[in-house]
């Protein structure tokens, strides 16, 4: 009896590990992909593209190009981007960074995330409307030359991050000749910081595209082009590679990564595929041995006049139920499982100094699934001892007694 | 009016490399509340026939009626409810649900009928009474001797009322005390109207039966109503021993 019931249990153990993996595996694959997938399409960046020299010696993006991109019918709009390479002094620190000289309506169609501050976009207005206090005031002329820091860079600066907001701080902007510059021409400035950009990994600032200007840039280094229609994309890049220039479109980077993730859910179904396999071997064998212990019962209950339903029934049900506490058991072990590697994951966050982020994801469509699967797993493994139970011969068991 | 009747019954087992012919056209008639003794050596075909008339076995050639009925017009489904109406067994070793107590084990031919718990637990009460094995009710049929577990396995052949019980070898694991306790139970469910067929090689209960039958290589070879054994069968189940 002790025999039997460890057997049991061991069997639904097994079942539980095996469905438990399966979600754990899949969560973490969709996890994964949704952390991947949010990360790519912020800022309705479906709906755009970016356009660059392909051979900056040949084609410029000039100040006449991007008007012809503007004038494409399907575009709604065109920001524009020219990287430079700087310095910015504070105090007695000097920083080499590289810099982003961009025109104000490139931030509405960039995500970029302030850790404080405000976007240059949003200084005119915020003059006119109520402020918290909290917020240091930033003269409206600050937007004709302004600075963006990222995180980093105000560390690397040895700033304070609590009150650099509204600092005046000086920068000098390199223009290479690629970029209109006779011999690496530089200009230095005088900006207010206006805002903290959410990177803690990278040093660099934005400025305004008039200060490239201002520095001797007579040419973008890339363009953000919005379209009136996401389904327009494909026309749209066609009539800006004719110019001369070349695109990059988040969607082909998506398609690549759900061509990656198919393979990595590939991967770990294998993986998953492994454990439900050891899993049914070991339903398989409890059920049979349970039958080949039964088989005396199955007797009585045929010469009894049990019908073969009854009997079939028997053994199908028990398959079931494996499958269905194997499900529930695999359901509270995926949830265990994740506890778990969320805690270290927490704890290793928080030694970092990193924000927590969730790695799983768990549709309910993979929980429906698998529920489903389990049982129809556990009623196929059933089936054979089901159907053994069908034709035990009672009276080959009265003989052998 | 006979309960159960055989017409030329044959049958024949196949095996990998030979065939053995068990029945041999046999024909019978069981009248309605008749005790029925069936007796012969070893490997003379009792069993087979006993397990063909409960509709277990098919015969190769010949009919069964049983209360009217040609068992070969009834499929295998159809069989078992008919069994379940119509049949009780005991056999030398009987079997229980080991889950189950006595009194359950009693009232499972109940539950196959599909009746109410209450109700299949309550009958089953009075077929424990009938073969006095009240006391037994919470144990497990395991834990109990040989001769209790036959007489519980009477109680569950009796539970459902089914007109004729079908015995193979009951007492054959008993002792002489339990083996006529046994034939005694027997004995009062035949004068209250049972059909009884019952097969054994213990030629002292010949007694209890109306009519007795000797069996041999799958054949009857006599057929008589007294007490004693027939000196001329007596001689022909000795021949070629």
């Amino acid at each position: 009896m002790l025999s039997r019931k460890l057997r049991f249990a061991f069997t639904l153990l097994a079942s539980a590990i095996a469905v438990g993996s399966i979600i754990f595996l899949f969560s973490l694959g969709y996890g994964f992909e949704k952390i991947s997938t949010e990360q790519l399409v912020k800022a309705d960046a479906l709906s755009q593209i970016e356009a660059t020299s392909s051979k900056p010696t040949d084609t410029k993006l000039s100040d006449e190009l991007i008007s012809q991109v503007k004038s494409i019918g399907e575009v709604e709009s065109v920001a524009s981007s020219t990287s430079l390479a700087g310095k910015i002094i504070s105090g007695d620190k000097s920083l080499d960074s590289p810099f982003y000289a961009v025109s104000d309506n490139y931030y509405s169609l960039a995500s970029l995330e302030l850790s404080a501050g405000q976007l240059p976009t949003q200084i005119a207005t915020s003059s006119s409307t109520p402020r918290n206090d909290s917020i240091p005031v930033i003269a409206s002329e600050a937007k004709q030359s302004y600075l963006l820091l990222s995180d980093k860079t105000v560390i690397a600066l040895g700033l304070n991050k609590d009150n650099v907001i509204g600092q005046k701080i000086n920068y000098q902007l390199i223009v290479p000749p690629v970029l209109g510059g006779s011999d690496n021409t530089k200009k230095d400035f005088t900006g207010q910081v206006i805002g903290t950009i959410a990177d803690p990994n990278s040093s660099f600032a934005y400025v305004s595209d008039a200060d490239a200007i201002s520095a001797g840039a007579q040419n973008r280094s890339l363009l953000k082009i919005k379209a009136k229609n996401k389904n327009d994309i494909p026309v749209i890049r066609k009539k800006v590679e004719d110019l001369g220039l070349k695109t990059s479109y988040v969607g082909d980077t998506l398609e690549q990564m759900n061509k990656f993730f198919n393979y990595f859910r590939m991967i770990l179904a294998g993986f998953g595929a492994i454990g439900v396999i050891i899993a049914i071997l070991g339903m398989f064998n409890t059920l049979t041995v349970s039958l080949m212990e039964r088989i005396r019962e199955v007797s009585l209950l045929k010469i009894l006049g049990s019908d073969e339903r009854t009997v079939f029934w028997l053994f199908a049900l028990e398959s079931l139920i494996f499958g269905i506490l194997g499900f529930i058991g695999g359901i509270i072990l995926y949830f265990i499982g994740k506890a778990i590697v969320m805690s270290l994951l927490s704890t290793l966050a928080n030694r970092l100094g990193n924000q927590m982020v969730d790695i799983f994801s768990t549709p309910a469509s993979l929980i429906i699934i698998t529920a489903f699967a389990t049982l129809l797993l556990a009623f196929l493994t059933g089936l054979f001892p089901a159907r053994r139970a069908l034709k035990v011969n009672p009276l080959d068991v009265q003989r052998f007694e | 009016m006979p309960i159960i009747e055989i017409h030329n019954l044959y049958k024949t087992f196949k095996l990998p490399k030979r065939e053995v012919e068990v029945l041999r056209g046999i024909n019978l008639e069981i009248k309605e509340g008749e005790f029925v003794l069936i007796f012969g050596p070893s490997g003379c075909g009792k069993t087979t026939l006993l397990n063909i008339i409960l509709g277990l076995e098919v015969p190769t050639k010949g009919r069964v009626k049983i209360k009217g009925k040609y068992l070969e017009h009834l499929d295998s489904k159809e069989r078992a409810k008919f069994r379940l109406k119509n049949f009780s067994s005991v056999y030398q070793n009987s079997i229980w649900l080991k889950s189950l107590n006595v009194l359950e084990n009693i009232a499972l031919p109940l539950y196959l009928d599909g009746l109410g718990e209450a109700e299949a637990k309550q009958k089953a009460k009075q077929a424990l009474s009938a073969v006095k094995m009240e006391e037994f009710i919470n144990s497990r049929p395991n834990e109990l001797s040989s001769g209790e577990q036959q007489r519980i396995g009477v109680a569950r052949a009796i539970v459902d009322d089914a007109e004729i019980i079908i015995a193979d070898e009951p007492t054959g694991n008993l002792d002489s005390k339990a083996g006529h306790d046994l034939m005694r139970t027997l004995d009062h469910f035949h004068k209250i109207g049972k059909t009884i067929l019952l097969v054994t090689h213990n030629l002292s209960y010949l007694a209890h039966a109306d009519t007795k039958i000797a069996m041999k290589d799958g054949q009857i070879i006599g057929k008589f109503h007294e007490n004693a054994l027939p000196h001329k069968i007596k001689e022909e189940l000795e021949d070629g021993n």
